[in-house]
């Protein structure tokens, strides 16, 4: 048993390896860091060139600032206290981070769709699936495709992060490592199952195709077909409002929600995938 | 890992020289493509050591059973073992199969080491000994100076070569050739042969081709498939001499048949052709040096002039006589 879970464990290790060179290698996942990081880089020098000209105005967001109390207990008689809180608490971070954490989270799922879209479908179109399966299990490659491709946007959130705080480094002139630890830290909870949650979806649809086109298609069609489940017909996501919330909020105990709820999504999704790539046929 | 005789396995080395255990034995196999019967209860071993040509027709079952044996899918009903072992169990405890698929496809953007460090690194080989294991099976197949290219640069017949290396690789005590020899030219085919010979005693190879005259000069067992039934199996030496026929090619067709009939009660004759004789005889009864000496004589002394004499059918031949019947 230990051993053929020692087998498992290599076959993984050693086909994530050859995921992650190919990925790296390839020139439309190379584009697309290229375009990526660019962006941010943009993103980042115009908001804080931007937050300079207007932090005086912006003042009461600041902490110890009588107008960010005031404006709080206004808020909590009116009833609408936790929204309140919620943006006071973001007011108060660093706005960099606040604005590439929703950068983050409409960047990623067209990054993902991008690059990863036809990760098992690529193989089973061009033959090099039945090669692979020659000397490892079905379960070792399709874990190693997740792992290979997760890791691949970890990776590229980390250096996403790195080139943000670089950036702010040279730009904010109120930069202290301290003040933007924490809410990077609380970005990254919440961003890592949520990458996981966008790799499980998009390996589910290239398992449910034959050709990368299909699962280019598929992938924007299961997309359009959740997130219109969840604003058109909330009653049937009752959790997913509190789950989103912990993306972008990822406090005040909002972030557990969005980790168990990105988890779960993530589990049903790879759950479903797996169930239709066991049976596969080459 | 054990290094055992120069092999790699990372659970334990296969069982050489065991001729008690087939390396091969597949029983009673079954499989459907929707309504259409590809394998019909298809029953066959491949001795240990051995060099054995699976012979059929296109659509015979051929190309099905080696995927089964692969893994590539399960057989509707029947068992596959391997050294004695349910294929599942063979597998999950780390045994090796090398196959050669029919269509390898491989990965284009790769180089040729690369990909035979992967498939050696999934056998169980650490990183170091994979790259001697890619180097050895490169010479194997004679693609050493290649190691660098990427695949999409080579020749077809590099790509076969390539992927007999990767069947190779790690030393799987059972390698599995589907139509290894599809579209190389006549050295390359040479240099299979040799590569092939290098392996007799030591791996059991399976092997499919439509060249039977190749097959016949590189194998030492066949199983005949033709419809997804298995017609003939054994020996090569066996199957060959088995029909216990000589044809005489004869130089003007001018012979009595009556008389030779007679004077030979104990052999049938045949006349395909006017110019061939064929003499059937049992082997239980007489061999083949002695009836052919017998009636040669008949025919110097009736005067029949005599172009030639093959005592040994083909591989072809017999292949052809099997499938020429009806499966039962």
């Amino acid at each position: 048993m230990a051993s053929s879970f020692g087998r498992f464990v290599r076959h993984v290790a050693v086909l994530t390896e050859e995921e992650l060179r190919d990925l790296l290698l390839r020139r439309r996942a190379m584009l697309s860091l290229l375009l990526y990081l660019a962006v941010i880089g943009a993103v980042m020098l115009s908001l804080t060139y931007v937050e300079e000209r207007l932090r005086p105005s912006l003042g009461f967001f600041n902490d110890g600032n009588g107008e960010r109390n005031r404006l709080l207990e206004w808020a909590q008689l009116n009833g609408f206290g936790d929204l309140a809180r919620i943006i006071a608490e973001l007011g108060s971070w660093p706005s960099p981070v606040v604005i590439s954490q929703f950068l983050f989270l409409l960047w990623f799922p067209t990054l993902v769709a991008l690059v990863s879209c036809d990760m098992i479908a690529i193989d089973v179109y061009r033959g090099t699936l039945r090669f692979v399966l020659l000397r490892t299990t079905r379960l070792a490659y399709f874990v190693s495709k997740t792992v290979a491709h997760l890791i691949l946007y970890l990776i590229l959130y980390v250096i996403s992060i790195a080139v943000l705080l670089v950036l702010s480094v040279f730009r904010d002139p109120l930069f202290r490592i301290e003040w933007y630890a924490r809410p990077v830290l609380l970005m990254a909870v919440a961003m890592v199952p949520f990458l996981l949650f966008l790799v499980a979806s998009t390996q589910f649809v290239s398992c449910w195709s034959s050709k990368p086109m299909n699962a280019v298609v598929r992938l924007h069609l299961l997309w359009v077909l959740f997130f219109g489940l969840v604003f058109f017909i909330p009653w049937a996501t009752p959790l997913w409002p509190k789950i989103s919330l912990g993306l972008i909020a990822p406090f005040f105990g909002h972030q557990w929600l969005a980790i168990g709820g990105m988890l779960g999504w993530s589990a049903l999704f790879g759950g479903c995938g797996w169930l239709l790539f066991r049976r596969r046929a080459l | 890992m054990a290094d055992v005789d120069g092999c790699f396995f990372d659970v334990e080395p296969f069982r050489h020289g065991s001729s008690m255990v087939a390396a091969l034995e597949i029983s009673d196999l079954h499989k459907r493509y929707g309504k259409r019967v590809a394998l019909d209860g298809v029953s066959f071993s491949v001795p240990e050591g051995s060099i054995t040509a699976f012979v059929g027709a296109n659509g015979a079952g051929k190309t099905t059973t080696f995927s089964l044996v692969g893994g590539f899918f399960s057989p509707d009903r029947g068992t596959i073992k391997v050294q004695g072992e349910e294929l599942r169990e063979y597998r999950s405890s780390g045994g090796l199969i090398g196959v050669l698929p029919q269509d390898v496809l491989y990965f284009e953007n790769r180089s040729v080491e690369r990909h035979l460090v992967m498939f050696a690194r999934l056998a169980g080989l650490p990183r170091l000994e994979a790259n001697s294991e890619a180097e050895r099976v490169l010479k194997l197949v004679q693609l050493q100076d290649r190691a660098g290219e990427l695949v999409s640069s080579l020749s077809h017949g590099m790509k076969v070569r390539l992927g007999v290396a990767q069947a190779l690789v790690g030393r799987p005590p059972l390698v599995l050739l589907d139509e290894p020899t599809q579209g190389l030219d006549p050295k390359m085919v040479q240099q299979f042969r040799s590569t092939i010979d290098v392996l007799r005693g030591s791996t059991t190879v399976l092997v499919s081709s439509h060249d039977l005259s190749q097959l016949q000069l590189m194998c030492d067992h066949v199983v005949m498939i033709d419809h997804g039934r298995i017609v003939r199996q054994g020996a090569l030496k066996e199957l060959l001499v088995e029909s216990s026929r000589i044809t005489f090619r004869l130089d003007d067709g001018v012979l009595d048949m009556t008389e030779i009939i007679s004077h030979f009660p104990e052999f049938s004759f045949s006349r395909p052709e006017s110019r061939l004789l064929l003499v059937n005889f049992n082997p239980g009864d007489f061999q083949i040096p002695e009836v052919n000496s017998r009636v040669l004589f008949w025919l110097f002394r009736h005067k029949v002039g005599v172009l030639g004499v093959e005592s040994v059918r083909s591989l072809e031949q017999t292949y052809l006589e099997a499938t020429a019947a009806p499966v039962e």
